[in-house]
């Protein structure tokens, strides 16, 4: 119904406002103005008719005069002269007709006399017209009043309804414009200040096609903005928290971190300590070990040059004894015939026996000692082979070799002995044997057997030889073998110092690795903060 | 919501307004005969008070000749602008259920109410000759001592019709300025 470019915005309202009240405003005083013409034209009436009755009042004495016949002519002229006065103010068709008469009724009473015959019916006519003017004034004030009371009747009312209606329209303006532009600004007033997000009237309001519609959507607008940002700086505050919790975290675990790389560090240094010792004792029993190893091998060197000499003074035996056997053998091819010197040489040859037995005794003692020396060997190695707790062991059998050593020696001055015997008897043998040349033949029996005897002295100086060669050699393997024993231990000390040294460099590279963590951790945690 | 999208989106304020404050879509006669009565009725308002003020005389016959014209017109447009109603339903009419036009009923009734008061006071009264020579059908006995009466209840009828006038003209602005979206794309 409202035209297209009607919006209810609030000029447009007031528009109609004003034109409701306008028209009824307008009626108002349309009906003010018919009244005020209408009290105008009966104040008028009235006021004629009033001086109609005046007139009419005023002419009275002449009336009576005329009626009791004094100076009529002048009485006559008065009541005439108040007639066109009525007639003149009440222009009214009786009033009219009523005054002709009268006007008729005074010119014919006028020229009577008091004792006419005619006075009586002329005076009655003249009463007669009087009472009707008298009448038709009284019916003109009358007909007045009662228009007026009907006007001023139906102007009340009318006032009345339209005052009625115009205070039910401003009423209605008023409720509808405090509903419309009072509470909808009120309460975005307080949606304002109170800083609440939202409400149903604000959205209702927002619907609205005016300037309040505007500024709902305007308010509503701006709330979404407020919410839009405000869940942008959530989100950026839920990001931070996550960020500083994961920093938390981060210098949680770094610190963790720290801890367990200190305590490794720790023990690392722990176990370097422990090793630099441990290396150190290594290092000593070492050095003792080598001493030692020093010493046996010296004293079996030793050893190994004597037996040398018993062996090759041995050999000399034997090289002597195939001699002596050779001389024998020859003797007994040449001197066959001295069997005389050979009883004598029998004797010799049995001294020579003895001495031979004594020097087996020895050979067995020697035999003796090369096996245990053999034994000790044995044990050396054994011994030896359990390389590092051996210092002790070597020592043992150091000093076991040496006694063996003395003992070797002792017999070889007894075989020494012996072998002076021999030679001494040997050459007495020879002396009795260039005594006795010529009975060789005698000799020749005892030879043979000497010679026999001496075969077998010479086998078994032949094993000597050879034991002895084998006992030198094995000394000589012993004393290898410690030169060997004193090379592992080097070896091992050089391994000691080596791991002494290393050990150092791990401790300190355990304490490089500590500080670089701290540094590290301190500076994580620096970026980290 | 439609709003949140309109805070998102601030569209042009042409195309705002065409999208969701469509003019309620009356057809082009009753436009016209809701224009027509309401001018007549205005005018009969101030014919009537006019006449009654006047009193008697020749104007006030002429204005009330003619008001008693304008008063057939208004009860014919009045019943032609019902039929119409009935006849042409609105199709918003079935579909929005907010609003019951209990008031557009009430002025109907009053718009017949009131001619037709005025025209039994005439019956009554005897003088129901129109302009132009026309005269009015006599729907009350003609002297029957009613017509004070009946053009009492005429005024104040009409006044209490002034009234819902009033209130119809608030209603009217207060709805188009704040549902008359009839034509708003269905959002959501």
């Amino acid at each position: 119904m409202f035209p297209r470019s009607f919006r209810a915005q609030v000029g447009q309202r007031m528009a109609i406002w004003a034109g409701m009240l306008g028209f009824l405003f307008s009626l108002y005083a349309t009906v003010e103005i018919i009244q005020t013409v209408r009290i105008s034209h009966f104040s008028g009436q009235i006021a004629a008719t009033a001086a109609a009755l005046k007139a009419h009042n005023t002419s009275y004495n002449a009336y009576s005069q005329l009626a009791r016949g004094l100076e009529p002519d002048n009485a006559g002229q008065a009541v005439l002269t108040s007639l066109a006065e009525i007639r003149g103010a009440a222009k009214d068709d009786g009033i009219t007709k009523a005054s002709a008469d009268m006007a008729k009724a005074v010119t014919a009473l006028v020229p009577l006399a008091l004792n006419h015959p005619e006075r009586p019916k002329a005076l009655q006519e003249l009463v007669q017209a009087r009472s009707e003017i008298e009448k038709n004034l009284i019916a003109r004030v009358t007909a007045s009043q009662e228009a007026l009371a009907e006007m001023i009747s139906h102007d009340r009312k009318n006032k009345i309804l339209i005052v009625l209606l115009s205070m039910f329209v401003l009423g209605q303006i008023l409720l509808l414009e405090f509903r419309w532009l009072v509470k909808p600004l009120s309460r975005m007033a307080v949606v304002l200040k109170r800083g609440r997000k939202f409400s149903q009237s604000l959205a209702n309001e927002a619907l609205r096609r005016d300037e309040v519609g505007a500024l709902a959507r305007s308010l509503v607008n701006h709330f979404a903005l407020v919410k839009r940002e405000e869940e942008l700086s959530r989100l950026e505050n839920d990001k931070l928290s996550d960020r500083l919790s994961r920093q938390e975290n981060l210098k949680r675990e770094s610190a963790a971190f720290q801890a367990r790389i200190g305590e490794i560090v720790h023990r690392l240094e722990e176990h370097a300590g422990q090793m630099a010792v441990a290396s150190k004792d290594l290092l000593s029993i070492s050095s003792t070990a080598d001493e030692r190893a020093a010493a046996s091998a010296e004293s079996t060197q030793r050893v190994s040059e004597h037996v040398d000499i018993v062996a090759s003074s041995i050999d000399g035996i034997a090289n002597t004894m195939t001699n002596v056997v050779a001389e024998t053998e020859r003797t007994s091819h040449v001197t066959a015939s001295a069997r005389q010197l050979v009883q004598a040489a029998n004797e010799d040859a049995r001294a020579l026996t003895e001495s031979a037995r004594t020097i087996e005794a020895v050979i067995a003692l020697i035999q003796d000692v090369a096996s245990q020396t053999n034994l000790l060997a044995l044990n050396a190695t054994i011994e030896a082979a359990r390389a590092g707790e051996a210092g002790r062991g070597f020592a043992v059998v150091a000093s076991e070799v040496k006694q063996l050593a003395t003992k070797t020696a002792q017999a070889t001055e007894e075989i020494r002995d012996g072998l002076t015997g021999i030679t001494d008897a040997s050459l007495r043998i020879a002396e009795r044997v260039t005594k006795l040349v010529g009975s060789v033949e005698q000799v020749d029996s005892g030879a043979v057997t000497i010679a026999a005897s001496i075969r077998e002295q010479h086998a078994s100086s032949q094993a000597i030889t050879t034991n002895t060669a084998r006992t030198a050699e094995d000394v000589r393997g012993l004393a290898d073998t410690f030169q060997h024993v004193a090379g592992l231990i080097a070896d091992a000390k050089r391994a000691a110092r080596l791991v002494t040294e290393v050990s150092a460099e791990l401790g300190q590279q355990s304490r490089d690795l500590r500080a670089s963590v701290d540094r590290f951790v301190a500076s994580s945690t620096e970026v980290a903060a | 919501m439609s709003l949140i999208a309109d805070a998102k989106a601030p569209a042009d304020a042409k195309q705002e307004a065409q999208l969701h404050y469509a003019v309620r879509p009356y057809r082009l006669p009753a436009k016209i005969m809701h224009w027509t009565v309401a001018s007549l009725v205005l005018f009969m308002v101030a014919s009537g008070i006019t006449m009654k003020q006047l009193g008697n005389g020749e104007l006030t016959d002429f204005i009330f000749a003619l008001h008693k014209t304008t008063g057939a017109l208004i009860l014919v447009l009045v019943v032609g602008r019902f039929c119409y109603r009935v006849l042409f339903p609105d199709r918003s009419w079935k579909t929005e259920r907010y609003r019951r036009p209990f008031i557009h009923w009430l002025l109907y009734g009053l718009l017949l109410a009131v001619p037709l008061l005025g025209w039994a006071g005439v019956s009554d009264f005897g003088a129901r000759d129109l302009l132009f020579g026309l005269s009015l059908p006599a729907i009350w006995p003609e002297g029957a001592g009613w017509s004070d009466f009946l053009f009492e209840s005429h005024a104040y009828a009409a006044f209490g019709m002034l009234v819902v006038v009033a209130l119809h003209i608030g209603m009217a602005v207060q709805d188009h300025m704040t549902r008359s979206r009839w034509d708003a794309p269905e959002e959501d």
